[in-house]
């Protein structure tokens, strides 16, 4: 019975996490806006893909490796908007008072309802991004194909919404191959005026 | 041919998805009144119990083939068997094939030697001279499931696990799969499928871009078993118990669990096609309830194996009850969790996950009642996992409660001196300390 269930709300994330996707060419040296919090600014082309308040940016294509921006999350509102589809089960979502933890917990929780439920995670640490204080972790888990993937989060909240930094790549070659590049997106991070 | 070769593979991967939950009660009755039940258990008689498992199958065959006699072909399967090279079944079986070495590597795979052999160790009790026909894979999925392939793939999602509470009710579930591969249904579903030009139905969901078990969801309740499949594997399920020794009325009290988890969600969905197209569960256990009873009047002893299943289980059910936090399905979860503490042996466990039932779900009340569980689960018997001291700090922090926080979040650093988080929660204590 619940399997059932669960298909609505599994099928809406996986197509909005995965499927055919219209991409744009993000030039090296042009900002691109963030919900209005944040710019950023790439030092080679990227790829990217916007769907609300989803941002994905890619080289060699999101399977492959890619930087996934859950851009502005409001107070009550899950990391992924699909998820509210579900009538039947309450999504995990964001509240402004969640400490480091939680968002953790909240990032590991919608892995989950995509039926990922293999994720570990690494040391929770703390971090910066453009003077904000942020969080950071390491992830890793074994695809449904057995495809190794790699992959860490940068958490930060500004204005009383999450601005979460998801970079995942398959572990043989592609982690490491644009983890520089990954690392470069979120150094070029900029606080708008607000 | 090709085309021919591939449209089998696809709806042969569509068909190893099939959920098995229906039961009805005309397919009991057969074996009953044949008196194949009267059998001494395997454990008592293990040579004779081998020479009257292939008599029994016969038997109930007789009484079952109702629907395309050239579709049974394989049922009276011998140990060992598989079809011939130029039949549907082989292509069937060929796609399985591949359907496993997916599985083997799949990243929700379970790959934890000892429960994989202990559970290998049941099936092929209750497989008997089938043994080596099957051979079982556990998926880390936190729902009540398992499935069988033609190929005798079997699967057991950790969701169950969590919900069996000895060997036996496991048996009965291994030998209602094992019962389908005997009988070899998911051929006969591919062949009448085929017949009744559901094929498109099937091609569009097997190629429609669904990944993962989302895919697996929703091809399962297209394709389940039938109702009479369901029945004869039920059949089978306490066939199997009487010949290895497993007390037969255990096979209806996870069902009886079951109902209790629907029956608790307010918010049940009335409109679930599972629900709709499938006889009421309440049946399922009824009838199991009143042949298990039958069936252990006629064996000599029963046996419900409850403390070896627990060894296995217990060490490796924290990961479990933490996937099913993550579905955020409170009442369902929390009735679950009230029937593990009916008789469970490490009772500080469970309500550790009661009390995190309620912070996650952080309506009025719920902080009182999660420190209340965490507060139970300190004196209760058993041991709780290290981080409810932290989980004990969360909830104190978003009270305001800064002191409590502060003494909380300090005993759990000191109980998990190593944690992960360990610069985070430093960095919020000293906040709290400042504030």
């Amino acid at each position: 019975m619940r399997p059932i269930r669960t298909i609505g709300l599994a099928v809406t994330a996986l197509l909005v996490l995965s499927a055919c996707q219209t991409f744009n060419l993000a030039e090296s040296g042009k900002p691109v806006s963030l919900a209005k919090s944040f710019s950023i600014t790439p030092a080679r082309d990227w790829n990217l893909h916007e769907n609300g308040k989803i941002q994905i940016w890619t080289i060699d294509g999101p399977i492959l490796q890619r930087m996934r921006v859950f851009n502005g999350i409001e107070d009550g509102k899950p990391l992924v908007e699909a998820l509210s589809a579900d009538q039947d089960k309450k999504p995990p979502v964001f509240e402004t008072s969640m400490t480091p933890i939680e968002i953790r917990d909240l990032f590991v929780a919608t892995i989950a309802r995509v039926n990922q439920f293999n994720l570990k995670t690494g040391d929770l640490r703390p971090d910066s991004v453009a003077g904000e204080s942020a969080v950071r972790f390491e992830y890793a888990y074994t695809d449904k194909n057995g495809v190794d993937k790699r992959g860490f989060v940068l958490a930060t909240t500004r204005d009383d919404r999450l601005y979460l930094f998801d970079y995942e790549a398959v572990s043989l070659y592609y982690y490491d191959r644009y983890l520089d590049d990954a690392e470069q997106l979120l150094k070029s991070l900029r606080a708008s005026a607000a | 041919m090709i085309r021919a070769r591939s449209s089998v593979g696809l709806v042969a991967s569509a068909l190893i998805l099939a959920a098995c939950q229906t039961a009805g009660r005309t397919a009991y009755e057969a074996p009953l009144r044949q008196g194949e039940l009267l059998d001494p258990p395997a454990a008592a008689q293990p040579q004779q119990a081998a020479r009257t498992a292939e008599a029994d199958f016969g038997l109930i065959d007789a009484d079952t083939i109702a629907h395309d006699g050239r579709y049974f072909r394989i049922s009276d399967l011998n140990p060992g068997e598989r079809p011939s090279a130029e039949t549907l079944e082989a292509g069937l079986w060929q796609s399985m094939d591949r359907v496993e070495q997916q599985a083997r590597t799949s990243g929700n795979r379970v790959d934890d030697p000892e429960l994989n052999a202990y559970l290998t160790e049941v099936a092929c009790r209750v497989a008997g001279p089938h043994c080596s026909d099957v051979r079982v894979y556990v998926m880390r999925v936190p729902a009540f499931n398992a499935t069988m392939a033609p190929n005798g793939m079997m699967q057991v999602w950790t969701g169950l696990l969590l919900r069996t509470r000895n060997e036996a009710q496991l048996a009965a579930v291994l030998g209602h799969e094992v019962g389908h591969f005997l009988r070899q249904h998911s051929a006969q579903r591919m062949k009448s499928a085929i017949e009744a030009s559901n094929f498109l139905a099937f091609f569009s969901v097997a190629t429609g871009g669904w990944g993962g078990l989302a895919g697996i969801f929703a091809q399962g309740q297209l394709l389940a078993f039938n109702r009479d499949h369901e029945r004869e594997a039920d059949g089978y399920g306490l066939l199997l118990m009487n010949r290895s020794g497993y007390d037969p009325r255990e096979a209806s009290l996870t069902w009886k669990n079951l109902i209790r988890e629907r029956d608790a969600n307010p918010e049940k969905d009335e409109r679930d096609p599972f629900l709709a197209t499938h006889p009421a569960p309440e049946e399922r256990t009824e009838v199991l309830g009143e042949l298990g009873m039958a069936v252990a009047s006629k064996m000599p002893t029963t046996e419900k194996g409850r403390d070896r299943f627990l060894e296995i289980m217990l060490p490796r059910r924290a990961a479990w009850l933490r996937d099913e936090l993550n579905l955020r399905s409170f009442h369902t979860s929390n009735e679950l969790f009230d029937i593990l503490l009916e008789d469970d042996p490490n009772p500080a466990e469970i309500l550790f996950f009661k009390g995190e039932l309620h912070r996650l779900r952080n309506d009025e009340d719920d902080a009182q009642m999660a420190l209340d569980f965490y507060g139970e689960a300190l004196n209760a018997a058993g041991s709780a996992p290290s981080y409810l001291h932290r989980s004990k700090g969360l909830v104190h922090n978003r009270r305001g409660d800064h002191a409590a926080a502060k003494e909380s979040f300090e005993a759990y650093l000191e109980a998990s001196p190593n944690a992960s988080d360990r610069l985070i929660v430093e960095d919020m204590i000293e906040r709290l300390a400042t504030s």
